[in-house]
């Protein structure tokens, strides 16, 4: 069950040459601004394409160019957490957290009953019919990262997940997160003890 | 309190002045002269009811028509940057800046009788379009579009991708993102769109004439009827002008968060 990706992307002039393999459990990855940490969670979750070379999940390949293979970020079983937390303005807290359980054909009621723990694990459990624009950027991010858990993917991605969530209140989200059931967390950080938690630990350079 | 730092030299507050007199002295020369005493009588009156009724289906069709052949294309241009967008983009606002009464010539030579297209739509579906109320609807649709299209593209460029990349993450196809995501999020931009489409129909007044005519209960709308009227009943044309303006500004207050609150 591992991740392979061996190939490259071009942005601008800018071109990452990635080689890497994203085995199950928590992999932290870290380094400095335009390394690419971020681009790497976009390939994996099927927002961005490889320019050349190829993803695979075991022997499925999931992007290949040249072969004209691309699996679409709606048929990955993968979720993802954003840097700026993007909830749907329109859709309250528990909708937010339903919102993957409907797309799997849950009706309204079930989703929304589904979810409900969700929002408790994450401490949003009293935010359930706020709209996002009420929410700090702590329990915005919170109530993304109980979405992304609702999904019940085989894999969740964390672009630094910490970020939007004030000092003290990180405390428990990352205990939350080290102890996620999802089989793989690929978890982009600056915070070197967040990466020292984590099973594995991938330091990128600038390309 | 306005310090004297901060209080913009003559020279601007000047023409900024008149630039606002413009616009209000004409208001209220309209208010000055309006007949407060015989107001409803006059717009109760059955030439004006029945123009009222022409202008309320003329331009709420052509509002819906707008938001259904504008919203598609808002979308393809808010996600496509490319040559093809470009074009499209500057002859869907061609509108705009056309004066109306080149619009509705070209209309008539589009969808006249003997028209491009219109010719063929005679001959094949009996339909004819000038004089007509749905030849008013084709008017006003024709100069209301571009109000949706701009309006909306803006929103769905802003709010679109990222929304539909966490719809995508979380397992939403496609048509399903625009259904669930883009297009609710986006809620009130539509509103605006379809009530500048509409205030924009309802104002419609060169393209109509031209295209379609000056026909009572068919193609007479409100704008038509105040001009017919200055010749005859200059007092009523006051009062439907006032109307008028009462719908501009309930619809500019209806929006002002959209304008006024930044």
């Amino acid at each position: 069950m591992t991740l392979r990706i061996d190939g490259t992307l071009c942005r601008g002039n800018l071109t990452l040459e990635l080689e890497l393999e994203l085995p199950l459990g928590i992999t932290a990855i870290t380094g400095p601004n335009g390394a690419g940490k971020s681009s790497i969670l976009r390939l994996v979750a099927g927002l961005e394409a490889l320019d050349e070379g190829r993803l695979t999940l075991d022997d499925v390949v999931l992007d290949d160019r040249a072969a004209g293979i691309f699996l679409p970020a709606e048929r990955r079983d993968i979720s993802m957490t954003f840097q700026q937390p993007r909830l749907f303005p329109h859709l309250t807290v528990l909708q937010n957290i339903a919102y993957p359980l409907r797309r799997k054909g849950h009706t309204a009621a079930e989703a929304a009953r589904l979810a409900q723990p969700f929002a408790e694990r994450v401490g949003a459990g009293h935010l359930l019919d706020l709209r996002p624009h009420r929410l700090s950027g702590g329990q915005a991010q919170r109530t993304a990262i109980a979405a992304a858990m609702a999904a019940r993917a085989s894999t969740i991605l964390l672009d630094e997940p910490l970020g939007a969530i004030d000092e003290t209140g990180t405390t428990d989200i990352r205990r939350l997160l080290l102890d996620l059931d999802t089989p793989r967390v690929i978890w982009v950080t600056h915070d070197p003890a967040d990466a020292e938690s984590a099973d594995h630990h991938i330091t990128l350079g600038l390309p | 309190m306005i310090t004297p730092s901060r209080r913009p030299p003559l020279a601007i507050l000047v023409p900024a002045g008149l630039g606002v007199a413009l616009v209000v002295v004409p208001i209220m020369g309209l208010l000055q002269r309006a007949p407060w005493s015989s107001l409803v009588e006059r717009l109760a009156s059955d030439t004006v009811v029945e123009a009222i009724r022409v202008s309320l289906v003329v331009s709420i069709v052509a509002a819906v028509l707008s938001l259904l052949l504008g919203l598609p294309l808002a979308w393809i241009l808010a996600r496509h940057d490319g040559r093809m967008a470009g074009i499209v983009r500057a002859a869907v606002l061609v509108p705009m800046v056309l004066p109306p009464v080149v619009g509705g010539t070209a209309l008539l030579f589009a969808l006249g009788r003997r028209g491009l297209i219109g010719q063929w739509l005679d001959a094949w579906f009996g339909i004819t379009l000038p004089f007509s109320t749905a030849g008013a609807i084709v008017a006003a649709t024709f100069v209301a579009l571009p109000f949706f299209v701009t309006t909306v593209e803006a929103a769905l460029r802003q709010a679109g991708t990222e929304l539909e990349e966490a719809a995508a993450v979380a397992g939403a196809e496609p048509v399903t993102r625009l259904l669930t995501v883009t297009i609710p999020a986006s809620r009130d931009a539509l509103l605006a769109g379809v009530a500048l489409a509409w205030a924009r129909a309802l104002g419609e007044f060169g393209a109509t004439i031209t295209f379609a005519g000056n026909l009572a209960g068919r193609t007479r709308t409100l704008p038509l009827e105040i001009f017919l009227a200055l010749e005859s009943d200059p007092a009523s044309a006051v009062a439907v002008s006032v109307l008028l303006l009462g719908v501009s500004l309930a619809v500019l207050l209806a929006l002002r968060g959209r304008w006024f609150s930044r």
